[in-house]
């Protein structure tokens, strides 16, 4: 394998020192891509000329030795095919959108594109960001480039193997209910989902809107903190977005961190129960306070995020109809071009989803269902923001289990319990970071599994911080040399 | 859920579903919507009437045109299914027959 990427900092500094050049980064991406990319699938395509000529220009900059150059020039970036890239294909997973090109920049791919970025190709998952695998991809699945045999999880998935597979030092993803910090619990990765409201949703094909957020995947959580900050901020173009407050964490102060044991008894493997408790007896050593919190309507989650997420998905989804772009199957009449089209271009997960969702938006059944859930929804936000009156974090594994293999998830049920930490962040719009907290055993592959922080809507600066005291200071890998040229 | 739900829900949705997809649905649909009905039990939630999603509440920009005139008008006319110069080609929606 060639050489893989460290940091974004490392990559950084070696292109100001001279000892490795945004035109080697960039080759060097692709034919990571071509050796390794035909046995991992995480691209579904690569943007080859645009990077080059992009990773020229940024050379040549940093030849020129021009001052102030922008914080990410000449860093390549894969990006999750549901984020629009102009001229690029956007399929979002989907044989709907197979055909359909970007007509404008996503804001978030607009900052990175501003800040210096270079985006070497469009990254796999699962349809329209919809499972937890990558394995409802209508053009296949992505392998764990840590274990080929076990899925990525997804829906980043193909966001979280570019990173690991070492084709880019971090890439972007969406999370609309884990869908970064779940693919990055089992790549080994720093995943972080914002605020809502904290980044733009323009040019993010939608899901669930009032849960979706982009957010990155990186090595170390000072990437992460480096590529959110680039992205976030008020944008005229998305009505929810909005310029968060500052907020600081002081490492003199010891740190308040709330467990919810109830929510931690049932369903956790007991080698990810034991890794957690090992993580906080270190958290412990280092001074903190662990104290335990109850939660009990976050771990109602998973029911209200299973009416509230597919009555948002059978509505956003309603626009994909054959007429004005996308997959367009012919019918006798216009009701048939409708009906057609959406039975060829859907996946089995999709049409599940909208089925469900069209169900608890219906007459005689909103009340018990969409309605309640949106009531949960706000019982919730209550409760967490007086359990956050007492503790300054909350802990949780970010997944039950570690990676695993294709298939062992077939019942949908069983598939969208993987997410039970992360669909409450997400329905409380609060932010939330993952980050390795070790590895464990099956068979003969070594699997990485993530600890989730979450911390007060808005406080996406402070939690960043705290997670680099808590990850990067103690165990996060930074050192790398450039390959020789 | 009967399999008559799940087809006029399928029929709403605008989805031609295949006899196999209908009664895999119908099963899997109902034992999500089992599980999904725990929340039902929740009470207190009267108070909890406003939903809450985001932080801001009617958010509102100048109605000024803030793009040149024609900038996306190709790619959006590139992206039509059927197309007949600038317009778009649909189906027929009216007949002279009923």
């Amino acid at each position: 394998m060639t050489n893989k990427f460290a940091t974004i900092a490392a990559l950084r500094s070696a292109f100001s020192d001279g000892s490795y050049t945004p035109a080697a980064a960039v080759a060097d991406a692709l034919t990571t891509i071509t050796e390794n990319d035909p046995a991992i699938h995480a691209f579904l395509h690569t943007y080859h000329d645009t990077a080059i000529a992009a990773a020229k220009e940024a050379t040549a900059a940093y030849e020129a030795g021009t001052a102030d150059l922008p914080p990410l020039l000449g860093v390549p970036l894969a990006i999750k095919n549901n984020i629009l890239v102009k001229g690029e294909r956007a399929t979002a997973g989907s044989k709907i959108l197979e055909n359909y090109t970007a007509p404008y920049d996503a804001t978030v791919v607009a900052r990175l594109r501003a800040a210096g970025a270079i985006f070497i190709g469009s990254t796999n998952l699962d349809e329209f960001a919809m499972g937890s695998s990558t394995e409802n991809s209508a053009y296949g699945p992505t392998k764990n480039p840590l274990a080929p045999s076990r899925v990525p999880g997804g829906s980043s998935g193909g966001s979280a193997a570019a990173v690991a597979m070492g084709a880019a030092p971090a890439a972007i993803g969406t999370d609309t209910g884990g869908s970064i910090r779940q693919p990055a619990s089992y790549c080994g990765l720093v995943g972080f989902k914002p605020s809502y409201g904290a980044l733009s949703r323009y040019g993010l094909i939608a899901m669930g809107s009032s849960l979706d957020q982009a957010g990155p995947l990186t090595h170390t959580v000072a990437d992460a903190e480096l590529l959110h900050t680039i992205m976030a901020g008020k944008d005229p173009l998305d009505a929810t977005s909005y310029d968060l407050s500052p907020t600081a964490y002081d490492k003199a102060k010891p740190l308040t961190i709330g467990v919810p044991r109830a929510f931690l008894k049932d369903g956790i493997d007991d080698d990810v129960a034991a890794l957690f408790e090992k993580h906080l007896t270190e958290v412990r050593a280092l001074g903190h306070q662990v104290v335990d919190v109850d939660l009990p309507l976050f771990e109602q989650g998973l029911a209200a995020y299973y009416i509230v997420m597919p009555a948002e998905v059978s509505s956003n989804l309603a626009r994909y109809d054959g007429i004005r772009y996308g997959l367009s199957v012919p019918g006798d009449d216009l009701l048939a071009v409708y009906e057609n089209t959406r039975a060829a271009g859907f996946g089995d997960e999709v049409k599940r989803r909208i089925i469900l969702g069209t169900h608890v938006l219906s007459s005689g059944y909103y009340d018990a269902y969409y309605k309640q859930a949106e009531r949960v929804r706000t019982m919730m936000r209550a409760e967490l923001a007086a359990t956050f009156a007492g503790v300054d974090v909350i802990v949780t594994p970010t997944t039950p289990t570690p990676a695993f293999t294709f298939g062992a998830q077939a019942d949908p049920l069983s598939m969208y319990r993987q997410d039970i930490f992360t669909v409450p962040v997400n329905l409380a719009g609060i932010p939330a970071l993952s980050f390795p907290m070790g590895t464990v055993q099956r068979e003969s592959d070594t699997l990485p599994v993530g600890v989730q922080y979450s911390a007060p809507i808005g406080s996406d600066a402070r939690l960043l911080a705290i997670g680099r005291v808590l990850y990067d200071e103690r165990s996060a890998s930074t050192s790398w040399t450039p390959p020789q040229q | 859920m009967t399999k008559d739900d799940v087809a006029h829900l399928a029929r709403l949705s605008r989805l031609a579903l295949t006899p196999t997809e209908l009664e895999r649905y119908t099963h899997e649909v109902s034992s999500i919507v089992e599980y999904v009905s725990t929340i039902k039990a929740l009470s207190g939630g009267e108070k909890a009437e406003t939903p809450a999603v985001g932080a801001l509440f009617n958010v509102a920009r100048p109605d000024v045109v803030t793009v040149p005139g024609g900038s996306y008008t190709e790619s959006l006319l590139a992206a039509f299914p059927e197309r007949e110069g600038r317009f778009l080609k649909v189906k027929k929606i009216l007949s002279h027959d009923e």
